[in-house]
Formats: C-alpha cells, sequence, structure tokens
C-alpha cells in the first residue's frame, strides 16, 4: 500500500499537486503570496499526519486543510484576481458583436471572475487554469461531480452575462 | 427548458458533451460570447510558486530539530557535509523498504522507528532498517554508536559488526566498528551475540572491547552530553569515539598504546580540546592536520 510517509510518494504528491493547491487559494483570496503560504502548510501539515492519511484521500486531504487555513485568516468580502496575460493582437474582426478592444476584454472578463461568487470562481477557474477534469475537481473539494457541473454552468451564464452586459452599454 | 438545466448545458458544452441536436438548440451568439471567455482564460498563467520542494524539506527539518516530529531529512552540521547529505537524502529517495538515518561529525540524531521505539545516532553513524516490514521484525543495522529507548516489549534485534544484540530490556547503548563493539545495558537485559560471545547482560552493565563483560559506572550514555566520560577504558575505545564525534582517522606508529587504559573525559564539541584532554594526561604525543591525527 502507497504511504505517504514514503519520501519518495512524498515528493510526488507535492509535484503533482502544489501548483493547484496553491491556485485554490489564490482563486479564494487573490492573494499568491498567502497562497503559496498556506500551499506550503497544507503540506508540512500532511506531512506530519501521513501515517493517518491513506494515500488514495490525500489530495482531498491537502484541499481540505488548505480551505481550513485559509478560513482561519480575516476572509475577504471582495477579490480582485490578476494573472499574466499574452496580450495578442489577434482580435476577431469578423464578427461585429466583438467590438471590445482586446485589452479591455480582459481587464473586464478578470474583473467578471473577480465578482463571481467564491464557489463558481473556484471551480471554474480550477477547471480552466489547472486543467482539472471535473472528477478531480469533485474530489478535491469533496462534493459530486453533479455539483461541479452545477457551479460550472451557473459560473459560465454569470460570466456570459456580464460580457453580454458590457458590449451592449459599448453599443 | 428549465433554468437550472440550460446552466448544465453549458458545463456540458464545455466539456463537448452535448449531442447534435442539444447543440443546436443553443443560441450561436452566446455560445461565441462563451468560446472567447474560454480561449482568453484558457490562455492566462500563474506565476511559479515562490517555495520550493527543497524549501518545503527545510521547513519540514526545521521542525525536527525543535523535537516536534522525526523525518527522513538530515540535520546538516557542517557545510562541509552537505554533499554527502544530498547522496544520503537521494538514496533514501530511491530505495524500496530500506530506510537509512545517517549523521555528520558532532550530529546527533534522534530516530523514531513506526512503533515508537527510539534511537539516539552518535556522529559518522548510520542506522538502517526495514520500514515495511518493522511490524513483522524489528531489526536495525548499525554502524557507529547508538542508545536505543525500546519502548514496546517483544523482539527487538541490531545487527552490529560480526554480531547481534538482541534486546530483552529497554535502554541500550552499541558502539559498533570493524574493530570494536562496546554494549552497555542502561535498563533491562540484553543478548549478545558476536563471533567471540554469546551472553546476556544486565542493567548496569557492559561489554567492553574485549568483549568481557563489566560493571559501568554510568547510568545513561555520556556522548550525548556536554563530555564523553570514560572509566578505565581502554584506548581502543577511545579513540573510536572520537572518530565517531570528529570524523577523526588515526594513524599509529605503535598499536600498543591502544591497550593502556584511560579515566576521564573529552569535550563533545571543540575537536582540538578533545584531543588534548585524551592524549596529553597519558603522555602520548599526537599531531593533528585536518580531520587526520598521527600518534607517536
Amino acid at each position: 500500500m502507497k504511504s505517504i510517509c514514503d519520501e519518495k510518494i512524498f515528493t510526488s504528491l507535492h509535484k503533482s499537486h502544489q501548483k493547484e493547491v496553491r491556485n485554490f487559494i489564490y482563486y479564494k483570496s487573490g492573494d499568491y503570496d498567502l497562497a503559496d503560504d498556506l500551499a506550503q502548510e497544507s503540506f508540512v501539515t500532511i506531512w506530519e499526519n501521513c501515517k493517518s492519511v491513506i494515500f488514495e484521500n490525500a489530495k482531498g486531504y491537502l484541499f481540505t486543510v488548505a480551505n481550513r487555513l485559509f478560513l482561519n485568516k480575516i476572509r475577504k468580502d471582495k477579490v480582485v484576481l490578476k494573472f499574466k496575460k499574452e496580450i495578442t493582437n489577434i482580435v476577431n474582426h469578423q464578427d461585429p458583436s466583438f467590438i471590445l478592444e482586446e485589452k479591455e476584454f480582459k481587464s473586464q472578463l478578470e474583473a467578471a471572475i473577480s465578482n463571481l461568487p467564491e464557489k463558481q470562481r473556484v471551480v471554474f477557474l480550477m477547471n480552466r487554469m489547472d486543467k482539472m477534469p471535473y472528477k478531480d475537481i469533485a474530489s478535491a473539494l469533496d462534493i459530486s461531480v453533479k455539483a461541479v457541473e452545477k457551479r460550472m454552468g451557473i459560473a459560465l451564464k454569470n460570466l456570459k452575462e456580464s460580457i453580454s452586459e458590457l458590449k451592449i452599454r459599448k453599443i | 427548458m428549465e433554468k437550472e438545466d440550460s446552466n448544465i448545458m453549458y458545463s456540458k458544452w464545455l466539456n463537448n458533451e452535448l449531442s447534435t441536436e442539444e447543440l443546436n438548440a443553443m443560441n450561436a451568439q452566446e455560445l461565441q460570447v462563451l468560446k472567447r471567455i474560454i480561449d482568453e482564460v484558457d490562455s492566462w498563467e500563474h506565476p511559479e510558486p515562490k517555495h520550493s520542494y527543497s524549501d518545503l524539506k527545510n521547513r519540514i527539518s526545521v521542525k525536527n530539530r525543535k523535537g516536534k516530529i522525526i523525518s527522513i531529512y538530515k540535520t546538516v552540521g557542517i557545510a562541509a557535509s552537505l554533499l554527502i547529505a544530498i547522496a544520503f537524502g537521494l538514496n533514501t529517495l530511491f530505495s524500496s523498504g530500506l530506510e537509512e538515518f545517517s549523521t555528520a561529525s558532532l550530529e546527533i540524531k534522534k530516530i523514531q522507528f513506526p512503533d515508537g521505539t527510539s534511537a539516539t545516532l552518535n556522529g559518522n553513524s548510520s542506522i538502517t532498517f526495514e520500514k515495511d516490514n518493522w511490524n513483522n521484525s524489528r531489526v536495525v543495522n548499525l554502524n557507529g554508536q547508538a542508545s536505543f529507548d525500546v519502548s514496546i516489549p517483544g523482539p527487538f534485534q541490531v545487527n552490529i559488526n560480526q554480531g547481534t544484540v538482541e534486546v530483552l530490556g529497554t535502554q541500550f547503548d552499541i558502539s559498533t566498528s570493524e574493530k570494536i563493539n562496546i554494549i552497555k545495558c542502561f535498563e533491562g537485559k540484553v543478548k549478545i551475540k558476536t563471533n567471540r560471545i554469546d551472553q546476556i547482560i544486565e542493567k548496569g552493565f557492559g561489554v567492553d572491547s574485549e568483549n568481557y563483560p563489566y560493571r559501568i559506572s554510568q547510568t545513561e550514555p555520556t556522548w550525548t552530553a556536554a563530555y564523553s566520560k570514560f572509566e578505565n577504558a581502554k584506548l581502543e575505545e577511545v579513540i573510536e569515539a572520537l572518530k565517531l564525534k570528529f570524523g577523526f582517522q588515526f594513524k599509529l606508529e605503535n598499536s600498543e598504546i591502544l591497550t593502556h587504559r584511560f579515566s576521564g573525559q573529552f569535550s563533545n564539541s571543540q575537536a582540538d580540546q578533545a584531543l588534548n584532554m585524551v592524549f596529553t594526561p597519558m603522555g602520548i604525543k599526537y599531531s593533528r592536520e585536518g580531520l587526520s591525527i598521527t600518534i607517536e
């Protein structure tokens, strides 16, 4: 049986989930510094409890610990997320509905994502930015795949609506 | 279409799970907006995490030194031993079930076995054991010196150079090298088996380099304290202790002096002082070059 106390296993656990856990906290907090530190703490915690956590639950455990550490901090009502964005000059001019200038579109989308309710924001970004399939997100957050689908769906609807609103205002 | 269902449609669309009919039922303009959102977000990136894996290892080993948890990470005493420590670390990483703990000069490390039994490892020493098989057989291989505190009764065996020490009691100290085995029993009983001896010794007794049981005056190991103490010990034993503690190598012009007896102590932290405390009272002249000691 795989044991987390085995350094080989622990190293691979860190390698495959460090970024996911860190990003997860970023989605909640908008603070990379905090996210990095809490992710680090989560791995220290799982190492200290390596005997009592079975390997199959390791991922969920890491996310749970990270979330708990985050909740212990002061919860921000409003998060502002910033991402590294490539500024591309390729703008789709063929469709008249896409009249937003590329740069403005990017920042408006960033704001729209920041304004999503936390649960939707976290699921949406885990799926898009960390490329986590729904079932992986479900096991990490200890929710059903159905719940992930729902949150994704509502997130997409909300984003679509805020972007469409912008478009209309612009016209 | 119900509202909740239409939301699920979006997430299904994202996963290419929609049938052709379902896809056709969706608003083309909406889909274009969604596509642009997804394409945009998919191109975003995160900065690299600021903590590397070695940062994490340092965090964990700092906690160890505070005694909070015991782990496989090495406490590196001096910079010179850094490379060796990394080499051992890799070894631990890739070997299957065999756990290895080792120490550099002047380093003392506490090791906890899976059942709570602990050992304290003196400098320049190493311990290996099969972690996965620990519950079936508690067997430890020792090079150098270690004190054991066996918390749970039952068979516990230490393999030493050309022999074994079987635990019948709880607290004992072993120093083993190619030349000599020295075992001291502080609590309970141990059964010692080497090519020269097969004997049970009890609390307050030890076996010296000639494998004769003798009464020990100490009640606990002194190499973990400020000074290592000896009472009528053969110089050979004292030299082995200096080797372990400081990583010295000795060159002897006359091996006869090894049988001389020494009573006294040496510093466990100051190399020059330690040499002086042993050899000067015995009237033995020595010279030191780095870790190499020549005795006239």
